[in-house]
């Protein structure tokens, strides 16, 4: 189908941005589209404003700010972020899962922050931003607040961002000394997964240590396994320990669907997924 | 400040400058099949699925479902009319003929700009990497084998 009428707007700053997201109650940001525009064909969507960031000057900029914080801006593609030398080097968790991301020409258009902001349960992002512990840059004509993302995805395509707010960046720690990996079931490449683990660790000598294991794509929203680092205590990363992990995040998971089929698949991909992380 | 339901744009298509006035709510195939007449890009499941209306947009294949044309104003775009033209992928073209690999030759335009793009990224793919790039390109005729064949050949002369 074709997408429904809307007013088309073309912003020229952040502050314009701001102010149209302030007036238009019903305004959706245009950044990459990839969901958005398939949503709006569908007529699942149908925003009455459409306003368009991409001619914004320096919102596609992946950058390194003073205070020790990798900063994604709101137009990056993902294809820009995967072959971002310095999101290799400090954030490689987002180069690893992006293999998974779609298909290349979603990638030559689909950014960052659309994903993060949109919070579709299934999406490899969101999941990354929490295992990382991201912040996300929310800006409006009320200011700026910065939201962890253990407070920003709240559920099914439902974030804290309200509204009237911009997503401006995706802030990332700078992470060295971590371990990572990232996994993913589905059912042919490129396609949304039916379960996923982004792994986030350090090792010290043998010993694995603030352990942050995320599950996604099951659940409604992407969600940090509490707990599991304290499985971790004590043990020798090694196949036995993993196994044994593995069954415990397992134990952990909340499917919607399917449950002992999502069980028997995150058992699998956890104890695949902690190998490749050692 | 209020938006349009229309507006005008400037365009180059396969190194012609355009000047229309489109709905905003147009596609950026339908504008490209339906007002500038070039109808080697396909129309399939208008929602970023299929892979049949990939389009080059400066530089960079993408979806011409998932994006308006309104947003392609100043952008440089290629259509598989254009490539066509260029010769950079008759021997890719030639090899697509050569393994059969298409029957009804609807998801072809598409296929093309996907296998086309790889190789300019990744000369010397394995049969996995041309699964991976062409994964966003559905073809319900040939079961994808020849395509494959078709995309290695070309790789194999290429070296």
């Amino acid at each position: 189908m074709k997408a429904p009428n809307f007013q088309y707007i073309r912003a020229k700053t952040v502050e314009e941005v701001c102010v149209l997201l302030a007036e238009h109650e019903d305004a959706q940001v245009l950044a990459g589209g990839q969901s958005l525009v398939a949503a709006m064909n569908m007529r699942l969507a149908s925003p009455d404003v459409l306003i368009d960031i991409n001619h914004i000057e320096g919102l596609s900029d992946i950058f390194l700010s003073k205070s020790d914080t990798l900063i994604i801006g709101p137009t990056a593609r993902h294809i820009q972020v995967r072959t971002s030398p310095i999101i290799s080097q400090y954030a490689p968790l987002l180069t690893q899962a992006l293999e998974y991301v779609a298909h290349p020409s979603i990638q030559n258009r689909g950014t960052h922050c659309g994903s993060i902001a949109l919070a579709d349960p299934a999406a490899e992002m969101p999941a990354c931003a929490l295992a990382l512990g991201a912040r996300m840059e929310l800006q409006s004509i009320r200011g700026k607040r910065m939201v962890a993302a253990e407070d920003f995805f709240l559920g099914l395509y439902e974030t804290a961002r309200q509204p009237d707010e911009l997503l401006l960046g995706v802030h990332y720690p700078l992470t060295s000394n971590r371990l990572f990996g990232f996994g993913e079931i589905t059912p042919r490449h490129g396609d949304f997964p039916q379960v996923g683990l982004a792994v986030n660790v350090s090792q010290t000598r043998d010993h694995w240590e603030d352990l942050r294991i995320v599950v996604f794509a099951c659940e409604p929203r992407p969600r940090l396994l509490q707990d599991v680092a304290a499985v971790a205590h004590g043990h020798v990363a090694n196949s036995d320990f993993f196994s044994e992990l593995a069954d415990v995040v397992a134990t952990k998971i909340l499917p919607m669907d399917h449950h002992e089929v999502r069980r028997y698949q995150v058992r699998g991909l956890a104890q695949q997924v902690f190998e490749v992380t050692a | 400040m209020s938006g349009h339901n229309s507006a005008e744009i400037t365009v180059t298509v396969n190194g012609h400058t355009n000047q229309c006035n489109v709905p905003v709510r147009l596609n950026l195939v339908d504008f490209l099949r339906e007002h500038l007449g070039l109808t080697g890009t396909h129309v399939g499941c208008e929602h970023g699925i299929c892979g049949s209306c990939h389009v080059q947009v400066d530089g960079n294949v993408v979806r011409g479902c998932l994006m308006f044309a309104v947003q392609a104003d100043g952008a440089d775009i290629v259509t598989i009319e254009g490539l066509s033209t260029s010769g950079e992928a008759a021997d890719l073209q030639a090899n697509f003929v050569l393994y059969n690999a298409m029957q009804c030759g609807f998801c072809t335009s598409g296929m093309i700009w996907s296998a086309y793009e790889l190789l300019k990224t990744n000369p010397s793919p394995d049969r996995e990497h041309v699964r991976i790039a062409l994964s966003g390109n559905f073809c319900r005729c040939t079961g994808y084998q020849s395509i494959i064949d078709a995309v290695m050949e070309t790789a194999s002369e290429r070296s």
